[in-house]
């Protein structure tokens, strides 16, 4: 018998054994596939107190008003995928456990942009919708300021914003936030450097989700395409496992396209050319100085983040205006940061600390 | 059934009957006749224009082999040279991709990373191909009506060719990592089974997933994976502007608006709507001061 033949009989006596072992686990899988599943995701009520065109602000009342934080937190989630990955479980929840800390606490819903939206610029996201949001907010408050938690790119549109509207923005917390593009270490910082997405936005008006989904699984294929699955095979009569996967599969292939001009303006501005943290990037004719974020800043990312590396994140905090700016690294991914019951844990406590210890305060700043 | 039986017996109701259906058919046959007559006579004509046709051709023909005119034109390439050139150039461009090609495939078994590099030569000179080839036939000026929708469709093809090569190339690019891996899977399988250290099948997936996840973070950060992502996004997004609009020309014969047109419309909706927010925007602002 030659040294293949052999190998090949090797491999197939161990995967006959391996399927003998899963046997019962498949014949289980039918009560768990074919019975109720809880699979849905963003069920903390909430009200939608505000609409402009696509863009809905949500509103979650505090569970402790006993205990509230009086300056409301406005969440700006990133154009890409939504902001229901910060309630997808009961329990497991970001939404909840700021609710539970007394916060008043406003999300952005940037919605499904359609065709007519391909022209909208990174201007009009941050000076048009989440300007006459944050003016929404303060009048229903009565407050001067308010509180901005960013996440991701919608962490780079409100360092933009603060920015630009210093005097409207009491805290800035900004979580997973690239803000210095020239960094080798994650893969979408070097692939963007060669892409040019002029002709996918000429091709296809705005950039579809589902497109920037496949370049997201191609960042590590062998787990993403491979692995994940055969992981939920593996798991398949574990009823709890399955409505966990089925509720990150829900978000994470709920992609709604994204505006044309924008995802240009932000691929060329900030990814290729790098502007934002040298103060160069500029929104309607209008400088983004980082100097002019005078409040305090709380800057959180993932040691593990493969999409926005610590590389990405780290140096805003000595780019900005503001004396009160740090830093916090948790040992987490770009996802676990808000999904993982261990990462919550960690990061709940820190935000709602730093703000109570600001809450009323009055800023530093560099001079 | 008795109204049937009537019918029958009654001999002014079967005649009516009679005469309806004779009537009925010397119509429809009449009919027929005419409309047959009509397709001789339609016939005739075109055989009459055909006729004049092959008329006018065959003294063309006579008039341009007579001797006179072949002396002229002796000194010119006749259409039929100038197309048997072009087509042996474009034989001789394939034979040359053909000879380059097989040598690539020569040259795979000389070292342990030829392979690889000579199968994605074969994509270089395919583009080389294309470029030399190919494409200056598909960019000879059309005539005509139909020019405009000619040169769309022929720059439809150019872009098509380019984006399969960039498909092509691609798709060979992230097979590469899996075809690796197995490889090594398999000298593995083959290591274990002569050490007799073999593990079960969880452990040869972990393994091999590992090595898979280890091949791609090295090909992802490679140039040549940053130049193929790239060279697929532009050409993918080129054919499909390509495709969009001969689509939208085909779309003008029906009632329905073209996404060039409504991108128009879009763009001034878009503008206004900025300016008028604008304005909202700095009224309300002057409304407490004016208070």
């Amino acid at each position: 018998m030659s040294s293949q033949s052999a190998s090949h009989e090797s491999l197939l006596k161990v995967f006959v054994e391996g399927l003998e072992k899963s046997r019962e686990r498949i014949l289980k899988s039918r009560d768990v596939l074919l019975g109720p599943l809880d699979t849905e995701i963003a069920t903390t009520p909430s009200e939608v107190v505000y609409q402009e065109d696509r863009v809905k602000l949500k509103y979650y009342k505090p569970a402790n008003p006993e205990n509230r934080i009086k300056t409301p937190l406005l969440v700006v989630y990133a154009l890409i995928n939504r902001e229901t990955m910060l309630d997808l479980q009961p329990g497991r929840s970001v939404v909840q456990n700021l609710l539970k800390e007394g916060i008043d606490l406003y999300m952005v819903d940037w919605g499904y942009p359609t065709r007519k939206d391909r022209f909208l610029t990174i201007g009009d996201h941050v000076n048009g919708y989440l300007d006459n949001i944050v003016d929404f907010v303060r009048k229903r408050h009565k407050v001067d300021k308010i509180n901005i938690m960013g996440i991701c790119m919608g962490g780079t549109f409100s360092v933009m914003y603060s920015a630009l509207h210093p005097e409207k923005v009491k805290n800035l917390i900004t979580t997973v936030t690239p803000s210095n593009f020239e960094t080798s270490k994650g893969l979408l910082h070097i692939w963007t450097k060669d892409l040019n997405l002029d002709h996918v936005v000429d091709a296809f008006g705005n950039v579809p989700g589902d497109l920037l989904n496949v370049g997201f699984l191609l960042l590590n294929p062998a787990r993403l395409v491979i692995d994940k699955y055969m992981n939920y095979f593996e798991n398949i009569d574990n009823k709890e496992y399955i409505e966990n996967f089925i509720r990150m599969e829900k978000w994470i292939f709920d992609s709604p396209d994204v505006p044309g001009e924008t995802i240009r303006q932000f691929i060329d501005d900030c990814y290729k050319k790098n502007l934002l943290i040298q103060s160069k990037m500029e929104l309607d004719g209008e400088l983004v100085d980082l100097k002019k974020v005078t409040m305090p800043l709380l800057n959180v990312y993932g040691k593990y983040d493969h999409l926005v590396p610590p590389e990405a994140c780290d140096a805003l905090t000595s780019k900005v205006g503001s004396l009160d700016a740090e830093n916090i690294c948790l040992d987490t991914g770009h996802i676990g940061i808000f999904v993982s019951s261990k990462s919550q844990k960690e990061l709940i406590p820190k935000v709602i600390d730093w703000l109570r210890q600001r809450d009323g305060k009055a800023k530093r700043a560099k001079h | 059934m008795n109204e049937n039986r009537q019918a029958w017996t009654d001999p002014f109701l079967v005649w009516a009957d009679l005469t309806k259906s004779a009537s009925d058919f010397w119509q429809s046959s009449a009919k027929a006749w005419q409309e047959t007559a009509t397709a001789f006579a339609k016939a005739a004509m075109v055989r009459e224009s055909t006729d004049n046709a092959a008329a006018a051709w065959k003294d063309l023909f006579t008039g341009a082999l007579s001797p006179e005119a072949l002396q002229s034109l002796g000194n010119s390439p006749s259409f039929s040279e100038v197309a048997v050139e072009g087509a042996r150039s474009l034989i001789d461009g394939f034979l040359r991709f053909q000879e380059r090609i097989k040598a690539t495939g020569n040259n795979n078994g000389q070292g342990p990373d030829s392979g690889a590099a000579g199968h994605q030569d074969i994509f270089r000179l395919w583009m080389e191909f294309h470029e030399k080839e190919i494409r200056p036939l598909l960019n000879v000026p059309q005539i005509g009506l139909t020019r405009f929708h000619q040169e769309k469709m022929n720059q439809l093809l150019d872009k098509f060719n380019l984006y399969q090569a960039a498909v092509g190339e691609f798709h060979y690019l992230l097979c590469r990592p899996m075809e690796t891996s197995l490889k090594e899977m398999r000298d593995k399988l083959d290591q274990s089974r002569e050490d007799d250290s073999s593990k079960d099948l969880k452990q040869y997936y972990a393994l091999w997933i590992k090595t898979l996840e280890g091949h791609y973070m090295e090909l992802f950060k490679s140039p040549e994976w940053n130049k193929a992502l790239a060279r697929l996004v532009d050409e993918a997004s080129t054919f499909r502007v390509s495709r969009n609009e001969i689509m939208a020309d085909f779309m003008q014969f029906f009632p329905i608006p073209t996404n060039k047109e409504m991108d128009e419309v879009y763009k001034e909706l878009y503008t206004l709507k900025k300016m008028v927010k604008g304005l909202i925007k700095k009224a309300s602002q002057q409304e407490p001061n004016a208070r």
